[in-house]
């Protein structure tokens, strides 16, 4: 070769010179292109040829007890226009045509669209049935992309419970929210590469992460309870004239709630997060408003006596018809004097004098100690966010007067939800084991493990107490003669509560909380029911008027529903 | 036998691989990075194949036919075929005749012809009319003021025609080669030097005063600033090249080339070979390019006569320089000149011209294939003569 170039002409030798340097120049600054600076331009190329499409994730579908599903999620899709595409007469048309299909007005997107927004959302979550006849007519200005709706096959059906989600399908509330990591799954994505205007290259690489699916949740909650809990809720705060209550239906026996029902309720499928009062409606108030429980502590405080051996069922005491605490004086609710009475009669009464009798012989030290074992003032950890403490002031506490001792026997200065109140009282049911309450039954098909495992099971009160218990509560129902908590065929045991509220730190009849709590059938607890109406504004307004008929209504639809046969005592009666 | 077939078709074997190898670089890069193109614009992926496929058939006949050609009749002719030349050049801007693309006249459509780029005939032309002209002034003082002012004023007025276009490439590409040939010819250096110098402040000057080279100068300098308008080119050039590192992504799978990359199978075809290719197919085109070149210096060498030797000098020129032209551009080392590289990209008349001077490279090598030969005897004898005079002494 050099030799070849050796017989040249000096003149073209220059020349060649002068194309080889320049040549050489050229593949410098190649190589430097190509190989020096390759990561760069790969990188650069990449993000400009790669295409990213998101796979959205099935979220779990939450069930009730028995897998009916109470909020699921079904595939949908938005509708977006991109305005770039938008070149011809003929895609407006389109745009209108669309606007017109689904029925929405298009002067804003179309203004939108000519005024320089991209990526203009047309409506989003729309079903398969209008998707597939928008996809038909291939539009290049219109495309749509995936999206799921949350529904709700049992309409409001435990609505607190379930909570919603916000419009990304994250949860806000409830189930919905504090589950949401489980529920959601992962979202996945396809990568592709694409030409300039979106489209797949052919021979491009394709990577695909498949969604990992939302996992699935069953809840303790029986949809048939739940609505009969529901429907009776309302019917009592119309017949009674009140705006709010609620109902816990549980199974004492392992502590499943089976209803929580509360009024009033959110509706799940309208636009929720525009409603007005939302922050009320919303609210699970069985586990996040505490209430005074009035006397139905009563209950709670004459096991604590029994407990103790201070008083048995048939201890007697001199009721006066009032009790003195310092210069403070407190009456029985029907300011009546009932003379030697015994502690049954004290229940069956719902005497306040004797309740302070009781819980002075038992003393506040061990009155409290008793409180905070069976669960007063501390959260139950069934698992939900956004439950409440309750306030329980001890002896221990600052703000504490022998007085309060005496009030918190009777159910008055002391606050708690209906969960820890009917946990409490399923203590009594249950052979004096508190069983933690339970909602979540599984996740993806595996039992639910939560903090209440770690627990066991305490034993509060002996199993002799909870006995004597079940008869004073059976007593208190079934030996009055117009109890109205009494179902035909089954012995029901059970007791009424009334808190007088205060207003203005004076107690006032016109502002009442009845209460009922109990459990049926007496021989083989199945169910235990709290009911709450808020201030009834009718002319009943005690717990024996209102919920205890309410508890009857709600407990012997769902003893025929659960197929529970009456008791054999009162089939032979 | 042998006789008659090493006069007839005597050729040169690298040349004509060199050449063949790049056609077929040509045609396969040509398919690679026009069917997408091809199947969007016109429904038909191999529409740019079977054009590239019929104008190199066209090419290789006019290859053949001026290799068998006496190129010789070339210099006689050479003022009608400047004549001509200019007349097509004309009829890029007359109206009638004239078809403009992207703003560029440079296409003549004229009826029953097939719509073609004069500037791309004007650039063989001008090689045979200088090379003509200068072998005609040979003995003569070729250094002379007279000689220097015709060269400028041919050289000026084909320049001035293709500058309408307008098409500043061209423009800059036959100023060049014609200031080779005058350089080959035994022109003055001083004179050389002269109209180098005065060349580029003219050009700078028209790309000052004309709007459009300007602008590829100023995408050229700052195409960072403007990535999606006037600089988009040149990035997706450089992306091309650099994603495809020292081997490539390999033969078809350029990804640039789905639109990224405008004009990706004519003066952008190097970026798809880049891509697909590496710095190793890049390297081996050039070295291709590099062997014409000199292989048709080494014609231009042993020619017998001084137009001859001229002509294969210009082709040889004019195929290189718009390699340079070309790289330089799509490797932003320069800015983009619109020159097509040669063989390589589509375009028609580029590629049956390039054939057709590499035809008259091979009927130049032909004249002097029977003086080579006339040479190897004589040293043959004086080797026997060499041989018999030591036998001789040894005696």
């Amino acid at each position: 070769m050099s030799n070849e170039i050796s017989r040249l002409t000096w003149r073209h030798k220059t020349l060649f010179s002068i194309v080889v340097l320049l040549t050489g120049i050229l593949l410098f600054r190649l190589f430097s292109i190509q190989v020096i600076n390759h990561n760069k331009y790969k990188e650069e190329a990449y993000l400009m040829h790669s295409s990213v499409q998101k796979l959205t994730a099935n979220r779990g579908t939450i069930y009730d007890r028995n897998f009916f599903p109470l909020a699921t999620s079904l595939q949908t899709w938005d509708i977006f226009i991109d305005s770039s595409k938008i070149n011809t007469a003929n895609q407006t048309n389109e745009i209108q045509e669309l606007c017109a299909f689904l029925l929405i007005n298009c002067d804003e997107i179309l203004y939108k669209a000519l005024n320089g927004s991209e990526q203009i959302l047309v409506q989003r979550k729309i079903p398969y049935s209008k998707y597939s006849i928008i996809n038909k007519k291939n539009s290049d200005a219109i495309y749509a992309l995936n999206s799921s709706k949350r529904i709700y096959p049992e309409k409001n059906l435990a609505g607190q419970v379930i909570g919603y989600l916000g419009l990304d399908e994250k949860g806000l509330w409830g189930i919905e929210r504090d589950f949401n990591d489980i529920l959601s799954g992962t979202a996945g994505s396809i990568y592709f590469e694409t030409d300039p205007f979106g489209r797949p290259i052919t021979f491009g690489n394709q990577v695909i992460t498949e969604p990992q699916a939302g996992k699935d949740i069953v809840l303790t909650i029986d949809k048939y309870i739940q609505n009969y809990s529901q429907k009776y809720l309302l019917e009592a705060l119309k017949d009674f004239k009140a705006e709010s209550g609620s109902i816990l239906v549980m199974d004492p026996n392992n502590g499943e709630v089976l209803a929580m029902a509360n009024y009033p309720e959110i509706e799940l499928e309208n636009n929720i997060l525009l409603s007005e009062n939302l922050s009320d409606n919303v609210r699970n108030k069985i586990i996040s408003d505490i209430y005074e429980p009035g006397s139905v502590m009563k209950l709670i405080n004459t096991a604590i006596g029994f407990d103790l051996g201070v008083v048995a069922p048939e201890t007697t005491y001199i009721d006066k018809g009032f009790v003195d605490i310092g210069p403070q004086r407190i009456q029985n609710w029907d300011l009546n004097t009932y003379g030697e009475t015994s502690i049954k009669n004290h229940l069956i009464h719902s005497l306040n004098t004797g309740a302070v009798w009781i819980a002075q012989k038992v003393g506040p030290e061990r009155f409290y100690k008793y409180l905070d074992n069976f669960g007063f003032g501390d959260l139950t950890s069934i698992g939900l966010s956004g439950e409440a403490e309750g306030l329980l002031r001890t002896n221990k506490s600052k703000d504490w007067y022998p007085i309060d001792l005496a009030t918190n026997s009777y159910g008055q200065g002391i606050a708690a939800t209906p969960l820890q109140v009917l946990t409490a009282v399923n203590v009594l049911i249950n052979d004096g084991k508190l069983i933690r309450p339970k909602i979540i039954k599984e996740i993806a098909n595996e039992t639910h493990v939560n903090n209440s495992i770690f627990m066991n099971d305490d034993q509060v009160i002996k199993q002799k107490t909870s006995q004597n218990m079940k008869e004073m509560m059976l007593a208190i129902v079934e030996e009055s003669i117009y109890h109205q908590a009494k179902i035909d065929g089954f012995l029901v045991a059970g007791k009424t509560g009334t808190t007088i509220n205060t207003i203005n730190a004076v107690y006032d009849w016109d502002y009442t909380i009845a209460t009922f709590a109990g459990f049926v059938p007496y021989e083989n607890p199945k169910i235990s029911i709290l009911i709450k109406i808020d201030y009834p504004r009718g002319n009943k307004n005690l717990g024996g008027e209102i919920a205890a008929p309410t508890f009857s209504k709600l407990a012997s639809e769902i003893l025929e529903y659960l197929q529970i046969a009456p008791s054999k005592e009162m089939v032979k009666n | 036998m042998n006789k008659i077939a090493n006069h007839h078709f005597a050729y040169d074997q690298i040349l004509l691989s060199a050449v063949l190898l790049l056609v077929i670089i040509g045609i396969v890069s040509i398919y690679s990075a026009s069917y997408a193109i091809g199947y969007l614009d016109y429904q038909d992926s191999y529409y740019f194949l079977k054009r590239q496929v019929i104008y190199t058939f066209i090419g290789l006949i006019g290859m053949g036919f001026f290799a068998v050609m006496d190129y010789r009749i070339l210099a006689p002719l050479s003022p009608f075929i400047m004549i001509f030349s200019v007349i097509l050049l004309i009829l890029t801007i007359e109206p009638h005749t004239a078809m403009e693309i992207n703003g560029a006249k440079r296409w003549v459509d004229l009826p029953l012809l097939p719509p073609f780029q004069p500037s791309e005939f004007s650039k063989l032309a001008i090689i045979i009319y200088i090379a003509a002209w200068l072998s005609s002034r040979s003995g003569k003082d070729i250094g002379s003021f007279a000689s220097v002012t015709t060269f400028v004023i041919t050289v000026g007025t084909v320049s001035f025609l293709i500058m309408l276009g307008p098409d500043l490439g061209t423009t800059l590409l036959i100023t060049a080669v014609a200031g080779a040939m005058f350089f080959v010819a035994g022109a003055r250096l001083l004179h050389v030097i002269a109209l180098a110098t005065s060349s580029i402040i003219s050009l700078g000057l028209l790309i000052i005063v004309n709007g459009y080279g300007f602008s590829r100068v100023v995408s050229y300098l700052s195409a960072e600033s403007d990535p999606g308008g006037a600089g988009y080119q040149t990035l997706q050039l450089l992306i091309a090249l650099g994603s495809g590192g020292l081997t490539g992504l390999g033969l078809g799978s350029s990804r640039q080339k789905f639109f990224y990359l405008p004009a990706s199978h004519s003066d952008g075809i190097l970026a798809v070979i880049g891509e697909e290719l590496g710095f190793i197919g890049v390297t081996l085109v050039i070295i291709l390019f590099l062997t014409i070149l000199l292989q048709g210096l080494k014609i231009a060498n042993k020619s017998s006569d001084q137009f001859g030797s001229l002509l294969a000098s210009g082709i040889s020129l004019m195929i290189i320089f718009q390699v340079l032209l070309n790289i330089g551009g799509i490797s932003r080392t320069i800015p983009l000149t619109g020159i097509p590289l040669p063989m390589l990209s589509t375009g028609g008349t580029s590629l049956i011209v390039t054939l057709s001077a590499i035809g008259i490279l091979f009927s130049i090598n032909k004249q002097i294939m029977p003086k080579e030969k006339e040479r190897k005897k004589i040293n043959i004898t004086r080797i026997e003569l060499n041989n018999t005079i030591l036998a001789r002494k040894s005696k």
